[in-house]
């Protein structure tokens, strides 16, 4: 009972009370320091959890000896960020990390392995401090673009030029910032339907609709059937963001979208057809109940039900499978047979089938980052070292690795982002985090049914345009 | 000789406190990412800002429905809770013990554990259901009209047990002579309750509700775990609020906010000390 001795002794009750204050209070401010907060960081998780094929037995063997960069220059240290803090993933970088220092014995590099949330507040403490690692996790897009303009990251343009164009050019886009390229994606993915085979056959479903008028008419199906059309975790804002953003991606394609890049205004007739769309698909209350609190994991999250066979599909990315199965069943099989089918068309939209909605992992180049950093990037895209990714962890973005990728549904997957005529980025890592959050909070009001499409059309509206 | 040994603890203080308070402050004048160099002066912009937010006087408000649910019910209860178990009771040790085990535990434990039973088809609706109640199964934390009170519930299940220990340490103290003395000149139980317990567990209950208020002024682990103030920032608070704009990098206008939030909570001690507790304070030095 320490609380109560300060009564007793009057005087320092006072101190002690102020002091209490101070020390909660700054307990907020020291996120300033950004020992605590994730401040850049969107929350789409494009980021690990990437569904994976099963590994393959031993260790990953990265082959393709790096040719160019001559070896036994001046010693260099590349200083090298990575999320990918459990295996495969982990240990493959290690390998291929070895391999490139044994071709090179003047680079040494300094791995520095970290879970997501951790690494984005550890990199925005070295950031602010001005002490910018060599090469770090990025997303591309808007935080990126905020890495530029504080001059952080480095124009690797030049020196990227020989390899870039093995790589998907859409998703290298992702790191590309006013015609300048300041980092290298290594895997990349796109947000499609996921869907249990098995409720469909239940409710009678023959075949995955290919528009939003027949996709609206399967939902009513399912709810006929008395199963719960959609998992959605509203909670967590970004996977309703999914729907909104395809969308409007749907009705206006790229051209809306880049105008939208460009002057910040979402108030266009096409993207509050899109609200007004989404609402259709609202009122038909398609989604588990208390949607509005569910989060995207963990057994009570969207993955849950969706892993569970309690609904028979699911708006996500490439990374859904492994997380519908930790989430769901628990096992490694899920109980029932997963499909997968693109975001329907939008009859008369201005959006063509090939439009695709997603993103990826990739590097971003630091400011003092030496040539070898660059050439490190090459060597772990090479299309040897990009199969072993395919083959464990993502999908691959060199061309020539696709063959990596067994399972069927992640084949459609990279299909639909190999065939894409335009790849748009999560719309919370496109913009600024401020904007992204701001349009991840405005989706879920529409959710909720507490906001009109037009009324969140201006209300991202004046979040973009105030930045 | 007295500032040197000040002088270590001092040092600390300074650096870990009124270092980090003083750069909030100057945060706070500024537009600012978190990334770029501290430039874009912008005055008290960012305060105008926050006042005029929607959000923020909307967690506010929150605050505030905290803060009188907690002094109108949690109080009250943790009241009655202490008196009933001040009595000669069997297993009121168990009992009191009980009450307080759910203060012992985090608020990160509290709220991942509240979620599991609030959720859909939790166990709290599993319960309603076989109890022929399925009738009152709802969206606890789904429902924007609601998630505010299922909070409110779950802080007060955590907290009332302190408080209920504080009152019952409190309710000890009075001696039981008075109460006897009371009786003997036929005082009802609820006059020697009203006249005599009520008035001397005054300084203990003034002691309660300041940790109350200043506990729901600066709510923020419990919330974040169990809702992240949503759904649409209806169970929000100023501290969960202040927390979403740091991470979407609103570095300049966080601080102000953060500054807000300190003030207040300052103001509130500082005036609640003047007014409230001074003349326990002034007591104090004598006995007790």
């Amino acid at each position: 009972m320490s609380r109560i001795r300060p009564l007793r002794r009057g005087g320092t009750f006072a101190l002690a009370a102020v002091l209490a204050l101070a020390t909660a209070a700054c307990g907020s401010d020291d996120k300033e320091g950004g020992s605590t907060a994730a401040p850049v960081a969107t929350e789409a998780p494009g980021a690990t959890a990437v569904d994976a094929p099963p590994a393959t037995e031993g260790q990953p063997e990265a082959t393709s000896a790096p040719n160019t960069a001559a070896a036994g220059g001046e010693p260099v240290t590349i200083d090298w960020w990575h999320i990918q803090n459990n295996d495969p993933g982990k240990a493959d970088w290690q390998a291929m990390a070895d391999a490139y220092t044994a071709a090179h014995p003047n680079v040494t590099i300094k791995i520095n392995v970290m879970e997501n949330e951790a690494f984005k507040a550890a990199l925005q403490t070295n950031l602010q401090a001005g002490d910018v690692p060599d090469l770090f996790q990025s997303w591309g897009g808007g935080g990126l673009r905020e890495q530029v303009e504080a001059g952080l990251v480095q124009d690797i343009t030049e020196s990227s030029k020989d390899f870039i164009g093995d790589l998907n050019a859409g998703v290298t886009g992702l790191y590309n910032v006013d015609g300048k390229q300041y980092g290298i994606p290594f895997d990349a993915g796109m947000v499609g339907f996921w869907y249990n085979k098995e409720l469909f056959t239940q409710a009678g479903i023959e075949a995955p609709p290919a528009t939003w008028d027949e996709f609206l008419d399967v939902v009513q199906k399912l709810k006929d059937a008395g199963i719960t059309p959609i998992a959605v975790g509203a909670g967590d804002k970004w996977p309703a963001h999914f729907y909104y953003s395809y969308l409007m991606i749907r009705l206006g394609g790229q051209e809306l979208m880049d105008s939208i890049a460009a002057d910040g205004n979402f108030d266009r007739p096409e993207v509050i057809k899109a609200g007004q769309e989404l609402q259709r698909l609202i009122e038909l209350e398609p989604f588990q109940a208390g949607f509005l609190a569910t989060p995207w994991d963990g057994a009570d999250g969207e993955a849950g039900y969706m892993g569970s066979g309690q609904a028979a599909m699911d708006l996500m990315g490439q990374w859904a499978p492994g997380a519908f199965r930790s989430a769901g069943a628990g096992g490694d099989d899920l109980p029932f047979e997963l499909g997968w089918f693109p975001f329907p068309m939008v009859e008369g939209g201005a959006g063509a089938a090939t439009d695709a909605f997603g993103g990826g992992n990739g590097f971003a180049v630091g400011k003092d980052a030496p040539p070898e950093a660059v050439d490190f990037l090459r060597f772990i895209t090479s299309v040897d070292n990009a199969k072993i990714w395919g083959a464990h962890s993502g999908l691959p973005v060199t061309k020539g690795a696709e063959s990596s990728v067994i399972d069927p549904n992640q084949q459609m997957v990279l299909a639909g982002l190999n065939d894409a005529t335009f790849l748009q980025l999560f719309l919370d890592q496109f913009f600024t985090p401020d904007v992204g959050a701001a349009v991840n909070d405005a989706v879920q009001t529409l959710f909720a049914g507490e906001a009109s499409p037009e009324e969140i059309a201006a209300t991202i509206t004046s979040a973009a345009q105030s930045g | 000789m007295i500032i040197a040994f000040l002088l270590p603890a001092l040092v600390l203080y300074a650096l870990f406190v009124l270092y980090p308070i003083f750069q909030s402050a100057r945060y706070s004048l500024f537009d600012w990412n978190g990334l770029e160099p501290l430039t874009k002066f912008v005055g008290l912009d960012n305060f105008r800002e926050a006042f005029r937010a929607d959000q923020f006087q909307g967690a506010f408000k929150h605050n505030v429905i905290l803060v009188v649910l907690s002094l109108v019910l949690q109080i009250p209860f943790a009241l009655a809770l202490a008196v009933l178990l001040d009595q000669k009771l069997r297993g009121r040790a168990v009992l009191r013990t009980m009450f307080f085990a759910p203060y012992i535990l985090s608020e990160v434990v509290t709220g991942v554990v509240w979620r599991q039973i609030l959720r859909p088809n939790g166990l709290l609706d599993q319960s309603l259901g076989s109890a022929g109640g399925s009738g009152l199964v709802h969206a606890w934390l789904g429902d924007p009209d609601v998630v505010l009170f299922s909070l409110f519930f779950v802080i007060s299940w955590k907290y009332f047990g302190f408080h209920m220990v504080l009152l019952l340490a409190g309710l000890q103290q009075i001696p039981r002579e008075l109460g006897e003395a009371a009786a003997i000149d036929g005082a009802t139980p609820w006059q020697r309750f009203r006249y005599i317990t009520l008035p001397l567990l005054g300084p203990t209950m003034r002691v309660s509700i300041f940790l109350s208020v200043i506990g729901a002024l600066q709510l923020f682990d419990l919330v974040w775990v169990t809702t992240k103030g949503g759904p649409i920032n209806a169970s929000a608070t100023m501290a969960t609020y202040l927390y979403d704009q740091f991470r979407r990098g609103q570095f300049g206008y966080a601080s102000s906010v953060s500054v807000i939030i300190f003030s207040l909570s300052l103001v509130v001690a500082l005036l609640y000390q003047r007014f409230a507790l001074r003349r326990d304070l002034q007591g104090a030095g004598v006995g007790a």
